[in-house]
């Protein structure tokens, strides 16, 4: 208990740092790179939240394909952000070293944990799983969510689809008009 | 579970306000757009503490809350899609993204 | 479980109209693809073909008997959705007729893509005026406006219109998140996102200082009240409204002044006007306040502007401003003369806009008051269309307008609010100043000399050929020629704005059906 309102005050403070961060960097990029750990600590929320589902559509779409979108355009229009960023030439020797060093320790951790796998008491991997399921099935959560999402809130999923839609046509208008006038 | 409503509900209106500062304090137009995603990020942290809050009630109440965040976070692609489409098309026109040089006409 | 919930026939049959926009949305994106380039102009006809489709889904409908609700409580095909969608329907419709001709002479190459958008749009505002449900209000919101924003940045070539779109979409997606925050508190205060369910909670709670929720749902009711106050562009949160007016293509323009603005309004009513009833006491004075900000505001800001389709911008800024005493009101007789106003606005505003449209050269041009002087010797038709929607828009009798005002004030007198009809009264006096001055300049005043007409006479992509008629020749005694579709858009509105003046009642009783009233 103790221990979930550690983690949720740690993960406030990054959220909220990591929020502040989008808005406080000039460069548009560090921006964008603290919107996705700000993204990402929400997920961690959802998880407490036991919204799991939520959670992985978060970190896989938000995260992940709309910030990749962000990025994208962030550095395709702004070229002499290249310049600003640190490039690996520029890089110090000692965050080389740091870099070497941090990686061996994470090899060797993982290394660990898949050789020592299979000392993990059978017990243990039962009563996890059992946990897993129970905790399921208590808090009811993809399932649930999956029994909603296509029964009762079926219909506004369906319009969603619509709106993606409209947002594929308007793109792609607004994606060739300029490539045709520059055809000409 | 220890944590309290309201300690999620105080982060996600922090968080809102954060956004809502950004958006009205950047002058490139990405910037904005990035305020405005932490604003619906702050609404997907209200609603699913809510959805979690009502627990114990009917299925309904109780889902429609994680429901709707999916359905935000789908819209939120699809604005972002577009907004960067327009985004593009007007800095390949200017070079520029500032909005505050969005200025051909007058308040 | 518990969500064991099958989709009959009935429930598709109850979004007929939706379906039927949609559908030709997609034909049209189909043909399109099919289609040489040169014939791309007739998608139109898809176009309208859909909204006579969803016409008659709307008939349908108006005769079908049982609950008119469906999909579980999401989306309802009640009266009053009825009436905002043939309100919608007509200002589609009209826009898609204004469109041949203007869009190809603005050098927009991609028609089909145009009209797929505009019936999206469409699809979304009827969605929006039928959904039940926070969460299907803010889909259909959706919906409608990223069609609205592309739209708005459709004009080739022309920064202003990319712009227009940007700025839209930013403070669009802006008033999005305090709409979302809204619906958000409001869920958490009453635990469900369904406005039926919202307002047994609130009925059976009565907002007592005891509820806990209380300052949650005051918050969400605030917020949400910002949210729909952007869209239906209110004072204070107009300031996006003459820019994006000004800078999209005129039928994109005619569109979402009345479509928008009647999804945003039926979505006001169904919110707090019947879910959030019982705390009426919490809401009222910020619809007070907005309605009379609105109304002065618009009217003064529209006094001085000296480019017409700006004008019409701040004067539906102003029309915002009347519309929103229905919703202050609270009562049934509000709403049914709301919506009365709505139907009128409809037709007058998209005919005003028409006839800008017809005079509009490449790239906005022409649209100045400048230009207007003297229209009555060069183009007598279509000045004297312009002066009977303008005077419609003003409240002379024998208009639309008129009634539409009268319907409105009367209800906020009889609603006990007398200082909403003197502050309105008041508001429209300064209305019949910049309007009369549109009609002052295209009668009294001699035009400037002719290089402007001739420069349109010479304008290369002008009629769409063949469809000529003795309507456009009538009208294009000088300048650029109208479209046939475009002179059947304006006599259409015309007979609408006439007609709703002078047999009124028909339309009313459909009002105040839609209101609940007998």
């Amino acid at each position: 208990m103790l221990a979930g309102q550690i983690a949720f005050y740690v993960l406030a403070a990054a959220a909220i740092g990591s929020g502040i961060g989008v808005i406080a960097f000039r460069n548009a990029v560090y921006s964008a790179l603290s919107l996705i750990v700000n993204l990402f600590c929400l997920a961690l929320f959802f998880l407490m939240l036991n919204a799991i589902f939520l959670a992985t559509v978060q970190v896989l779409v938000y995260a992940g394909a709309i910030m990749v979108l962000f990025l994208f355009v962030v550095t395709m229009l702004s070229p002499e952000n290249d310049e600003s960023l640190p490039t690996p030439d520029r890089l110090g020797l000692w965050q080389r070293g740091a870099a070497v060093g941090l990686g061996i320790i994470l090899a060797g951790a993982i290394g660990y944990i898949v050789v020592g796998q299979a000392a993990l008491h059978p017990d243990a991997v039962a009563t996890g799983a059992q946990d897993l399921a129970s905790q399921i099935s208590r808090n009811g959560n993809t399932e649930a969510f999956g029994q909603a999402l296509f029964h009762g809130f079926l219909f506004p999923f369906e319009v969603t689809s619509v709106i993606l839609v409209a947002a594929i046509v308007g793109a792609v208008v607004l994606g060739r008009r300029t490539s045709s006038r520059e055809g000409e | 579970m220890l944590l309290s409503l309201n300690s999620f509900l105080v982060l996600g209106a922090l968080l809102f306000c954060i956004g809502l500062f950004g958006a009205l304090s950047k002058r490139n137009a990405i910037s904005v757009l990035m305020g405005i995603e932490i604003m619906l990020n702050a609404v997907n942290i209200t609603l699913v503490a809510f959805s979690s809050a009502f627990q114990h009630s009917a299925h309904g109440a109780r889902l429609s809350g994680q429901v709707f965040a999916v359905f935000i976070i789908t819209v939120a692609a699809a604005e972002a899609a577009v907004a960067l489409a327009t985004i593009i098309a007007i800095y390949r026109r200017k070079s520029s993204v500032d909005v505050t040089e969005i200025n051909m006409m007058k308040w | 479980m518990a969500f064991t919930y099958a989709i009959s026939g009935g429930d598709w049959a109850r979004i007929a109209p939706e379906l039927a926009l949609l559908v030709a949305a997609l034909l049209v994106m189909l043909v399109d693809a099919l289609i040489p380039a040169r014939l791309r102009g007739a998608l139109v006809i898809i176009g309208v073909m859909g909204v006579l489709a969803a016409l008659a889904g709307v008939i349908m409908l108006y005769a079908s008997s049982g609950s008119p609700s469906a999909f579980g409580g999401m989306v309802t095909s009640d009266p009053l959705a009825l009436f905002a969608t043939l309100v919608i329907l007509a200002a589609t419709g009209l826009s898609l007729l204004l469109s041949p001709g203007y869009i190809e002479r603005q050098g927009t190459r991609q028609q089909g893509e145009f009209y797929a958008l505009v019936m999206l749009a469409a699809t979304g505002m009827v969605l929006m005026a039928a959904s039940t449900n926070l969460m299907m209000i803010f889909l259909g919101l959706e919906l409608l406006s990223l069609p609205l924003y592309v739209l708005c940045a459709f004009a080739p070539g022309q920064q202003r219109a990319q712009e227009s779109g940007m700025k839209y979409f930013l403070l669009s997606s802006f008033a999005s998140g305090f709409l979302l925050y809204g619906m958000a508190l409001i869920y958490g205060a009453t635990g469900a996102t369904n406005l039926g369910g919202i307002n047994h909670f609130v009925a059976t709670h009565a907002m007592s200082a005891t509820a806990g929720f209380g300052p949650i749902l005051l918050g969400g009711m605030a917020l949400l009240a910002v949210g729909l106050a952007f869209k239906v562009s209110a004072i204070p949160f107009h300031a996006w409204t003459p820019d994006v007016y000004q800078g999209a293509l005129t039928p994109v323009t005619a569109l979402m002044s009345v479509g928008t603005k009647m999804a945003a309004f039926v979505a006001l009513i169904r919110v707090f006007d019947v879910a959030l009833a019982p705390v009426r006491a919490d809401w009222q004075g910020i619809m007070w306040a907005l309605a009379i900000l609105t109304m002065v505001g618009g009217n003064i800001l529209a006094a001085t502007q000296t480019n017409v389709k700006r004008l019409l911008a701040y004067s539906s800024i102003a029309h915002a401003g009347y519309l929103l005493i229905g919703i202050a009101l609270g009562t049934q007789a509000g709403i049914a003369a709301l919506l009365y106003y709505m139907a009128a606005y409809a037709v007058m505003n998209v005919g005003a806009f028409g006839v800008v449209l017809a005079l509009e050269r490449v790239a906005g041009l022409g649209t100045n008051l400048d230009d207007y002087r003297g229209l009555a010797s060069r183009r007598p038709a279509l000045a004297a269309a312009l002066a009977v929607f303008l005077f419609a828009l003003a409240g002379i009798p024998g208009t639309a307008g008129f009634v539409a005002k009268y319907a409105i004030f009367a209800a906020a007198v009889t609603g006990g609010h007398a200082e909403l009809t003197i502050i309105g009264v008041v508001a429209s006096m300064i209305g019949f100043y910049y309007y009369l001055r549109v009609i002052w300049a295209m009668y009294f005043v001699p035009a400037p000399d002719m290089p402007a007409a001739e420069a349109a006479n010479a304008n290369p992509h002008l009629s769409l050929a063949g469809l000529n008629s003795a309507v456009v020749t009538k009208l294009a005694a000088s300048g650029t020629p109208l479209a046939f579709s475009a002179g059947l858009a304006l006599a259409l509105a015309l007979i609408g704005t006439l007609g709703l003046g002078i047999f009124p009642a028909p339309l009313i009783s459909l009002a105040r059906q839609a209101a609940g009233l007998p």
